[in-house]
C-alpha cells in the first residue's frame, strides 16, 4: 500500500478564505453601522440573556460595536464596558502575534498564567456586572 | 509494516520500525506514515518512535486524569532544561492554543463550553514545557474541538432563541 500525498502545511491562510472573509466582515460592519441593534429585532440575541436573564461578559457587544462604528466611544463603554477595555486590545494583540510570531510576547501570550488572568478578568467582570448593574 | 518518511519533499520507504530508529536523521518533526493511518503525522506522535527515541516522559503516555502526582514528580525531568527552546528543530513545534478562538466564541456564543476552552488552552504550554508533548497536543486539540462544539451550540440555539424573543416582545 503507497502512501498517501504529504501535504506540507501551509503558514497562511488560503486566499479564497480571504476573499470570503473581508468582503463578509465589511457586510456585517455596514450592517451595524446603519441599524441600532437596540431598535432591530432582527440581530442575534444572547441564549443566556434570553433564557437566565444574565448580562454574559459578550452582551453588549453588537450595540457597542454600533455606537463605536458611530464614533461613540463613551456609549459604547456603557453598553459592553469589555470591549474596548479588554478584548479589541486582545483582538489587536493577538492578530499582530499571528503575523508577526517572532515578537517578545509571543511566548508570553502562550502562557497558563497570561490565559488564566484573562478568564478570571472575564468572570470578574461578568460577576460585577450582574450584580452591581453596570 | 513499512514506515515511510519525507525527506527534501520526497516520500521515502524507511522500511521496518526498526530500519527507521535506526536512521540518524529522524527527527520529532519528521512526517512519517504507515499503514492504517488516515493521513501523515510527525514522528513525534507516534508513540512507539517518541519512547524509543526518548522524546518524552513516561508520564506523557498516562492518562491525564488518573496519573498520582508522585509519578509526575519522578518523571526525568530535570535531565533536560526546563523549559524548551522552541526553535529546536529536534523538537515538535509547540501546539497551538486557539486562545483567540477561545475568547471569541465565548463572547459571540455565550456559552460556558467555551470557557472550557479557555481552560484546555491554558494546559497546553505547561504540557510542552514540560516535555510532554502528547498531553500538550491533548489539550491543543481538546481546545479546538471545544471552540468547534460552542460555535455549533451556539448555531443551533440561535433560531429557537430568535423565536422566544419574537413571543416576549
Amino acid at each position: 500500500m503507497n502512501p498517501p500525498p504529504h501535504h506540507p502545511r501551509r503558514p497562511h491562510p488560503p486566499l479564497l478564505l480571504l476573499l470570503i472573509a473581508i468582503p463578509l466582515l465589511l457586510i456585517l460592519l455596514y450592517i451595524y453601522y446603519t441599524h441600532d441593534p437596540s431598535l432591530t429585532p432582527y440581530y442575534p440575541r444572547c441564549p443566556l440573556n434570553t433564557l437566565l436573564h444574565i448580562q454574559c461578559p459578550g452582551c453588549g457587544t453588537q450595540r457597542a460595536i454600533h455606537h463605536l462604528l458611530h464614533l461613540r466611544p463613551l456609549q459604547a463603554h456603557r453598553a459592553n464596558p469589555l470591549l474596548l477595555t479588554l478584548y479589541l486590545p486582545i483582538i489587536l494583540l493577538h492578530t499582530i502575534d499571528h503575523l508577526h510570531p517572532r515578537n517578545p510576547l509571543h511566548n508570553l501570550l502562550r502562557t497558563r498564567p497570561y490565559i488564566l488572568t484573562l478568564l478570571t478578568l472575564i468572570i470578574l467582570a461578568t460577576i460585577l456586572r450582574n450584580t452591581l448593574n453596570i | 509494516m513499512t514506515y515511510w518518511i519525507v525527506k527534501n519533499n520526497q516520500q521515502i520507504n524507511a522500511g521496518t520500525l526498526t530500519d527507521l530508529l535506526a536512521r540518524t536523521d529522524l527527527r520529532p518533526t519528521t512526517p512519517v506514515w504507515h499503514d492504517g493511518l488516515p493521513d501523515w503525522t510527525t514522528a513525534g506522535n507516534i508513540p512507539a518512535i517518541a519512547r524509543a527515541k526518548g522524546w518524552l516522559t513516561p508520564a506523557a503516555f498516562t492518562p491525564a486524569d488518573d496519573t498520582p502526582a508522585d509519578t509526575i514528580k519522578d518523571t526525568p525531568i530535570q535531565t533536560h532544561p526546563a523549559t524548551p527552546h522552541t526553535d529546536d528543530p529536534n523538537l515538535p513545534p509547540p501546539p497551538p492554543t486557539y486562545l483567540l478562538w477561545a475568547i471569541l466564541t465565548t463572547l459571540c456564543c455565550c456559552l460556558p463550553t467555551g470557557i472550557i476552552a479557555i481552560i484546555y488552552a491554558s494546559k497546553v504550554t505547561p504540557a510542552y514545557q514540560q516535555r510532554q508533548y502528547l498531553r500538550a497536543q491533548q489539550a491543543s486539540t481538546r481546545a479546538g474541538w471545544w471552540i468547534i462544539i460552542s460555535i455549533i451550540l451556539g448555531l443551533i440555539t440561535a433560531p429557537f432563541i430568535f423565536l422566544i424573543n419574537l413571543l416576549t416582545l
